[in-house]
């Protein structure tokens, strides 16, 4: 049980090592590999939960979807060659406050409320997802479907579009 | 003694802070972005922490997984639009001046 502690808490430094660096690395080429971390972390904490399908579709999605799509965008709009200034920040002060601000409150919630808490025996989640997606959530699934095929007409149509003249 | 739903809320607590640190000090659109994504994995977390500690149902993996395909749609558009900023303007620093002033 300490040994699951002690994952979970390597799990977590990580995660937060990697967050820190996309917040405050000024080479964003370095911020989008630390996201790339981020995500793997998550889906290793899905895991960890026992959620089997969301730690494969996170993986498929985000490390194999999302960040190719970052990358691909960093490198074809910042000039890599001058990694000085391809990441600025600006007003750190009242943003770092109001952060802290929202970490307090959301601490004091969370370690205050009484959860009534039972962590559920891991057991796949395919076959229950798979029937609550196509039975009673239909609905949810298709409107999800229609919209990925606006947004990928969509982001083909702006990505084409030329100036004319 | 297993990890608690604390733990995880925390974790999740302060990858939120984090993103929103982001998303407000950025200049570059890109970064922005990336501090959206932060967020969405902040909330997925919590979806997915509440399913397996208190709801014990397929809810919350359900919408973690459409938030997981909404970020990917959300991605797929800003990056084509910044692209577009991209060529057209030749800068995507959000503080700019914009084009857009009327």
């Amino acid at each position: 049980m300490i040994a699951l502690k002690l994952i979970f808490y390597a799990m977590s430094l990580a995660i937060v090592g990697c967050t820190l660096i996309v917040a405050f690395s000024g080479n964003i080429v370095r911020s989008a590999f630390a996201l790339l971390g981020v995500t793997l972390g998550v889906a290793g904490l899905y895991g960890f939960i026992g959620s089997d399908y969301v730690a494969v579709a996170q993986v498929m999605i985000y490390v194999g979807g999302i960040m190719v799509l970052f990358l691909f965008a960093v490198m074809f709009t910042s000039r890599i060659a001058d990694v000085k200034a391809t990441n600025r920040a600006m007003r750190r002060p009242p943003a770092a406050l109001l952060c802290l601000a929202w970490l307090v409150l959301a601490l004091s919630v969370i370690w205050t409320y009484p959860f009534a808490q039972s962590l559920e025996p891991p057991s796949p989640t395919a076959p229950r997802l798979g029937e609550a997606l196509l039975g009673h959530y239909l609905l949810p699934l298709e409107v999800t479907g229609l919209l990925i095929v606006v947004t990928l007409v969509g982001a083909v149509a702006i990505g084409r579009f030329r100036k004319e003249g | 003694m297993a990890v608690t739903l604390q733990e995880i809320l925390t974790l999740s607590a302060v990858l939120f802070g984090a993103g929103l640190f982001v998303v407000l000090t950025r200049a570059n659109a890109i970064a922005v972005l990336m501090g959206v994504e932060l967020i969405l994995n902040a909330v997925n977390i919590n979806f997915v922490a509440f399913e397996r500690y208190v709801h014990h149902g397929v809810l919350g993996t359900l919408a973690a997984l459409i938030t997981i395909v909404l970020a990917a749609c959300e991605v797929a558009v800003a990056l084509a639009i910044v692209i577009g900023v991209f060529r057209s303007t030749g800068t995507i620093e959000i503080d700019e001046p914009g084009e857009l002033k009327g």
